[in-house]
């Protein structure tokens, strides 16, 4: 895998990750 | 059974604000994380020429359903038809034959997944791709879309759904009148994809790449084997980006594995924890969307009913499962160690057999062919039923159907007008339900029997009761937009190609636009207000009248092929 598209990757599961924490632990905020 | 116990409480700890999110996704307002999602949905809209905020018919959403579904499937089709003339395809796959393409784009985009094909053999890195993994993250979200439209549609339509809940009491209409607004079903779609399933999709894929699930663009190396005694010089290790379509697959309910046997291989499942996630995954968005409903029709007990009656079937159905698989008469068969999974144990198995047929997600992690002969019948008793859970959103919808059902049977025995949420359930809404019901024996029933009946076409490894079953389980699995298979067939054929691709599209589109037309046609009716004679359908007691009905009405008309197959087969292995 290109480097460039790793890197893509990490930042989006990053941002995955803790968007989807701060859904379980404030679920009535959106 | 602690793995039941682990896997329920971690299903409800992370459901319970996943569902309430969901509701606020699905609900359609201005959310404070609309900039976020706003650079990638907007293009989208744009491309498809649509105003977000402006809502459709029932009519219309179904007819945007329809079209969406046709457009994706032709390109799917041909994109598998063609494969070996595009790129990403370092293993030199050639094309798919036309059969086996229509079946292949039929099982996906109905949300199925049954595979008449072995992937890691017959698709290449792009069909895999674009094709299996796009219809796997956007056909979930359009079972979603479907379902929360209909819950618009009988709670009177979105503008009136929205002033209930601002005024925590329902007001009537003015009058009846033309059909409402049931939302906008591109909105829906995109909404939940971007904002729902992708995050999740992408955390999961993470997790199961650290537990060495492959997650590659190169080809897979070839390597000398380590049996000495398989007679090959060299084997071809088949990697590709695996995890993410393994993410996808178990938590959009969809079930249709990189390889061919699915999770039960090690580079699909490879470790107890990677099993965990797997199992969590098969019921986390089925239990989200039961805990979505309350907050998102602003009529919170009824997350209690639809929760509450969930999870008392699936809680019956993984205890039969378990027991039948480690504990029953049968348990010890020598007849029954073919083919069985022993990397997990019986347990694990157990519960993922039950699971992924609750859920109509489809895929396993042993073989079902194996099972217990009552396991079996459990496995197909869920598909049945395809309500316990049920798929993304389908699931949900094929609940509403018996919810209606239920009402209306319980006003019969009360001698109260059947309503539902104040609004009345009369001839039209229970005719059309009444062939909806009607339609998922003569489909299944029909088609086994024409099958049984042409043994040439059959390709059946197994002449006995254990043939009935398999049989009857790949038309059931169909209907049901299961995808699990008892195997032993020789499927990959014209006839089972072209038989099962009508009874999968059988099994999709009636079950989703006749409850949405039902809810299309009560939303227009007049409310009356709730009071003393109202049935109540948010408690213990109807909740039990609910499964009764779902008994006698699904599992009973299956009652004799059930007898017939996984019954005669327990008897049989029993009484040798």
């Amino acid at each position: 895998m290109p480097g460039w598209l790793a890197l893509i990757c990490a930042i989006a599961v990053v941002v995955a990750a803790a968007y989807l924490l701060f859904v379980v632990l404030y679920p009535d905020r959106f | 059974m602690n793995e039941l116990l682990f896997v329920f409480a971690l299903a409800i700890g992370l459901g319970w604000p996943l569902g309430r999110y969901l509701a606020a996704v699905m609900r359609g307002a201005p959310m404070r994380v609309d900039g976020l999602f706003g650079w990638v949905e907007k293009p989208i809209y744009k491309l498809i020429g649509t105003d977000p905020s402006r809502g459709m018919t029932w009519r219309g959403y179904a007819k945007a359903f329809a079209l969406s579904n046709l457009v994706v499937g032709l390109v799917v089709w041909v994109q598998f038809m063609t494969q070996a003339w595009l790129p990403l395809n370092p293993d030199d796959i050639p094309n798919m034959r036309w059969d086996l393409a229509l079946h292949t784009m039929v099982s996906f985009l109905t949300n199925t997944n049954q595979q008449h094909y072995s992937g890691q053999a017959q698709l290449s890195y792009l069909s895999q791709m674009v094709g299996i993994v796009g219809l796997q993250v956007v056909t979930p979200m359009m079972g979603l879309a479907i379902v929360v439209a209909t819950l618009r549609g009988l709670f009177g339509g979105r503008e009136e759904m929205e002033r209930a809940g601002a005024r925590t009491a329902p007001a009537g209409h003015a009058a009846e009148s033309d059909d409402r607004d049931v939302g906008n079903y591109w909105a829906d779609v995109v909404r939940a994809a971007f904002r729902f399933m992708l995050p999740l999709c992408l955390v999961w894929s993470l997790l199961l790449t650290s537990q060495g699930v492959p997650a590659t663009l190169a080809g897979g190396p070839t390597v000398a084997p380590l049996d000495a005694s398989a007679e090959m010089k060299e084997q071809k290790i088949p990697l590709g980006p695996v995890a993410p379509m393994v993410a996808i697959k178990q938590l959009g309910t969809n079930g249709g594995g990189w390889y061919g046997p699915n999770s039960s291989v090690p580079l699909e499942n490879p470790t107890p924890f990677s099993n965990l996630l797997e199992t969590l995954a098969l019921i986390l968005i089925p239990v989200s969307v039961a805990f979505m409903v309350g907050p998102f029709t602003r009529r919170r007990k009824l997350t209690a009913l639809v929760f509450g009656t969930m999870l008392l079937m699936s809680l019956a159905s993984s205890g039969l499962a378990i027991w039948s698989e480690g504990h029953s008469a049968t348990t010890a068969s020598a007849a029954l160690m073919e083919g069985k999974e022993v990397r997990f144990g019986a347990d694990p198995s157990a519960l993922w057999a039950s699971l992924t047929t609750q859920t109509s997600n489809g895929s396993v992690n042993s073989m079902h062919d194996s099972l217990a002969p009552l396991t079996g019948m459990v496995t197909l008793t869920d598909m049945l039923i395809n309500a316990i859970w049920g798929g993304v959103g389908c699931g949900l919808q094929q609940f509403l159907v018996y919810l209606l059902l239920g009402v209306f049977l319980a006003g019969l025995m009360t001698g109260r007008t059947p309503e539902l949420f104040g609004r009345k359930i009369e001839a039209a809404e229970v005719k059309l339900l009444a062939l909806l019901i009607l339609l998922q024996p003569l489909v299944v029933l029909g088609f086994t029997a024409l099958t049984l009946a042409l043994p040439q076409f059959t390709g059946n490894s197994n002449p006995g009761f254990h043939g009935i079953s398999q049989v009857f389980y790949e038309y059931t699995s169909a209907y049901a937009n299961n995808g699990s298979g008892f195997e032993g067939l020789g499927d990959a054929t014209y006839w089972w190609n072209l038989t099962c691709s009508a009874v999968l599209a059988l099994g999709r589109y009636p079950s989703l636009i006749v409850p949405l037309a039902v809810a299309g046609l009560m939303a227009r009716k007049r409310v009356a207000p709730e009071g003393m004679g109202t049935l109540r359908i948010e408690s213990a007691t109807f909740s039990l009248t609910l499964v009764a009905v779902i008994v006698i009405l699904t599992v009973l008309q299956f009652m004799p092929a059930l007898v017939l197959g996984p019954i005669a087969d327990h008897l049989t292995l029993v009484a040798n």
